[in-house]
């Protein structure tokens, strides 16, 4: 008989939250578009982090 | 900065290293939607591979992540025979070094379940989605239960 770890029996009872769309979505990609899709997201958040990519002006 | 994986990938497996890929960009490559800046892997410790591995990194100033810059350190085989795990930082992003994964053992163990996968244009190992949920568990870390539903999910959905 197989223990139940306490991991089990948490994602039993807490809904995971998690969108399967987007796992579908990633399914759909080569391995390579996979990485490139979240290097591509990654990217564009650095570039909203940045003072210009919020549209503001540079620190002096 | 964004780590460029298509350079580490093209280092090392163009420097002929043995070295699986883990953590979660092995996560990213099974379908996960989640994001991360690491590229982790577990590498073999024959002396010939630790030879090839911090040759394959050396251009790209390996350092160790979060210490002092005037810190000492060069990443020879030396410097990998004496350790195991190093988090480190280069020119082109961080990488994590693992000889052990704990929960699942060293390359050999991952090996056994690893997928290979073309990466880059490279024939990549990488760690297999039971050998990620082993890990995730054995971590107890309440952050790798997102990554252990996650992975029932793909698991459910990939083409058999």
């Amino acid at each position: 008989m197989v223990e139940r770890a306490w991991t089990d029996e948490i994602l039993e009872k807490i809904p995971s939250g998690i969108d399967v769309s987007q796992i579908e979505d990633r399914l759909r990609l080569t391995p390579t578009e996979r990485i490139e899709r979240m290097r591509q997201f990654l990217l564009s958040l650095e570039t909203a982090r940045t003072p210009r990519g919020h549209g503001l002006p540079a620190p002096r | 900065m964004v780590t460029d994986f298509q350079r580490l990938v093209e280092a090392l497996s163009g420097g002929r290293v043995d070295y699986v890929v883990i953590g979660g960009v092995a996560m990213v490559l099974h379908g996960s939607a989640r994001t991360t800046q690491d590229f982790d892997i577990c590498y073999e410790r024959a002396p010939a591979n630790l030879q090839a591995l911090a040759a394959a990194l050396a251009p790209f100033q390996p350092r160790l992540r979060g210490a002092p810059g005037d810190l000492p350190f060069r990443l020879d085989a030396a410097t990998l025979r004496s350790g195991l795990n190093f988090t480190l930082s280069t020119d082109l992003g961080d990488i994590d070094l693992l000889g052990e994964v704990t929960g699942v053992g060293g390359y050999g163990e991952l090996m056994h379940e690893a997928i290979w996968m073309d990466l880059y244009r490279q024939r990549v190992a990488v760690m297999g989605l039971g050998s990620l949920e082993r890990a995730k568990r054995s971590t107890g870390r309440l952050k790798d239960l997102a990554d252990l539903a996650e992975i029932q999910e793909i698991k459910r959905r990939r083409p058999s």
